[in-house]
């Protein structure tokens, strides 16, 4: 037989306050909404201060590698190149050749920002630049007679290093012409 | 029952101050393929321009030169869920290069015109091509 005592323990518990007896649970009601005020105000706090982003940044479709393997060091012309990759990113000028680069951007990470979150976060720069180390893609070398010399796949950074930037167009009077006649069509 | 709520109602709130963003943005009027089809080697630069306008680049190459035209669309979607952001740029391009010999002529033309082909999507999205 059971005492007493266990019994009564069994009775839910009062509050009681001013000589009115109230259930328990309004006690912890009444907790419970400043507690659920105060972490919403930590949400909407939070949320204009510090953020956690996940982004990703796609430039360009990508090319396939093995598209290059049919062009033949040697013997493939410009011609076969860009009917095969289409229009380069960047031509570069290389003692009395040039070099052509393609490569596209499929990058994303996750961040935290310390701002009101903006669609600036993004940043979707087509440009090539220190930021992009990690960018692959394919560069072909040609002679002066536009026949395929060399060909590297690889990290844009790593080949660019290698290659000559464009020379500037002010030591020509002919490249100077060659502006004029660009900027003003007839 | 009030501890589930605790927790629900939180979440509920997210998804209800949740909101997204979709945008667009382009650089340069798109390429026509007719007026790249209609440059062949041998034409002059004059013709060139007079097809689709001042370049947006111009490299020398020795004494030769090429010219290389452009059009981009950007497409960002984002998704805010309150203190996390989900954010995806598709960027596309329309892109030409006129190559031209000493003589100022067309050699060659390479082009790619996918500028029409960006996307909206959530980063976890593949291209619907892909």
């Amino acid at each position: 037989m059971r005492p007493i005592r266990e019994q009564t323990s069994l009775v839910q518990p009062t509050n009681v306050q001013a000589g009115h007896a109230q259930p328990a649970t309004s006690g912890r009601s009444r907790r419970a909404v400043p507690r659920l005020a105060a972490a919403c105000a930590l949400v909407f706090l939070g949320a204009s201060c510090i953020t956690t982003e996940f982004n990703r940044n796609r430039e360009l479709l990508p090319i396939q590698r093995t598209a290059m393997e049919p062009l033949e060091i040697g013997s493939a012309t410009l011609a076969e190149c860009l009917a095969t990759f289409g229009a380069p990113l960047r031509v570069w000028e290389i003692d009395t050749g040039a070099a052509l680069a393609w490569y596209w951007i499929d990058k994303s990470d996750w961040g935290v920002t310390l701002s009101v979150p903006a669609g600036d976060a993004v940043d979707a720069s087509i440009s090539y630049g220190e930021s992009n180390e990690d960018i692959e893609g394919l560069v072909l070398f040609f002679d002066a007679d536009w026949t395929l010399t060399q060909k590297r796949w690889g990290r844009i950074a790593a080949i660019a290093p290698t290659l000559r930037r464009p020379a500037d167009l002010d030591d020509a009077g002919t490249a100077e012409l060659e502006v004029e006649a660009a900027t003003t069509p007839e | 029952m009030i501890r589930i709520m605790k927790f629900i109602a939180p979440l509920l709130l997210a998804l209800i101050a949740s909101s997204c963003a979709l945008t667009k943005s382009q650089t340069n009027l798109p390429i026509e393929a007719a007026d790249v089809m209609a440059i062949a080697p041998g034409d002059p630069a004059e013709r060139v321009t007079e097809l689709l306008g001042a370049p947006t680049e111009v490299v020398q190459l020795g004494r030769r030169s090429a010219y290389r035209y452009d059009f981009t669309e950007i497409k960002r979607a984002g998704l805010w869920l309150l203190v996390i952001g989900f954010f995806n740029s598709d960027t596309q391009q329309d892109r030409v290069w006129v190559f031209f010999d000493e003589a100022n002529t067309v050699s060659h033309v390479g082009a790619t015109l996918e500028g029409d082909r960006a996307e909206w999507g959530m980063p976890w999205s593949d291209r619907d091509e892909e």
